[in-house]
């Protein structure tokens, strides 16, 4: 498997993983609110699934909209096509010495903390999104329980 | 596989993919739907079933057809094609785009049927009413 889709993909089990926490957390309480009264509790499951599958779109979506981290090769391509050869007639500048090439064990280094740095910002998009839709399932909710929480049934809790 | 290819074959799929995960997530949801639409008058119950489906396919194709090919370096087909990093760069922001709009129609949704499970109480029968509290 290629290095980059194997950071994506840890990048989207991450994801997966705060959305999962985020659901474990809110769902006692929110449980304990749609027993409330008859109404509320027959559509617990579907605000519960909802607010499962919110989270995990919310989470996903800013690491599809990075994408997966660009190769070394692939970084360094335009600026080679992009820069001009040099005229024939211009003073050729002094030689400069080719780059020594990185040895293997700090080309390694150098793709692990790009990965991780890759992983860092899509989570930080993540987060940003992630709380964006919690704010607006939490307004969702207290629109559903200011309408109908009040109410209390016989088969309310 | 040449660019133009992968162009025409990832355009198509991602439209796929998109509405496939509509109808599943509608499909996940089918089941505490109806639970949730129990004590809503029937017309409108049978309206929010068929109503989901719908509304979260054009969500994700309003996602999946607000994303353009075209920008300030890729302004004629031919750049946008010569440029394989690009076109794969699109299919991500088709991928986040139809997540985003997904999540937005689920949240409005779950927000409308809540309104729509407070009119089904005011217009429940007496009998469901709740019972008033003692003094």
């Amino acid at each position: 498997m290629p290095i980059e889709l194997a950071v994506f993909l840890v990048g989207l089990a991450m994801a997966f993983a705060i959305a999962l926490v985020l659901f474990v957390l809110v769902y006692p309480p929110l449980r304990r609110m749609f027993a409330l009264n008859s109404t509320l509790q027959s559509a617990r499951s579907f605000y519960a699934r909802t607010f499962f599958l919110i989270m995990l779109l919310a989470a996903w979506t800013p690491l599809l909209e990075q994408g997966v981290p660009p190769t070394p090769a692939t970084e360094h391509k335009p600026q080679a096509q992009a820069e001009p050869a040099p005229a024939a007639s211009e003073p050729q500048p002094e030689a400069v010495p080719a780059a020594a090439e990185p040895s293997p064990p700090a080309e390694t280094e150098d793709a692990f903390m790009t990965a991780v740095w890759h992983i860092a910002v899509g989570l930080k998009s993540v987060c940003l999104s992630v709380s964006i839709f919690l704010a607006v399932y939490v307004v969702v909710l207290t629109v559903l329980y200011a309408t109908l929480g009040r109410i209390r049934d016989a088969s309310g809790a | 596989m040449t660019n133009e290819q992968y162009l025409v074959v990832s355009y198509f799929a991602s439209a796929g993919a998109g509405i496939l995960l509509a109808f599943l997530t509608a499909l996940f949801l089918s089941g505490p739907l109806t639970r949730a639409l129990q004590r809503v008058a029937r017309p409108l119950a049978s309206v929010f079933r068929r109503f989901l489906p719908s509304w979260l396919i054009l969500a994700v194709l309003l996602g999946f057809l607000s994303v353009t090919y075209y920008d300030c370096s890729h302004g004629t087909y031919q750049e946008i094609v010569a440029d394989r990093d690009h076109l794969v760069q699109k299919n991500f922001e088709q991928g986040a785009d139809m997540t985003w709009y997904l999540a937005a129609a689920l949240a409005a949704y779950g927000l409308v049927l809540g309104l729509s499970l407070l009119g089904g109480l005011r217009a429940a029968p007496p009998d469901r009413q709740p019972p008033a509290s003692a003094p």
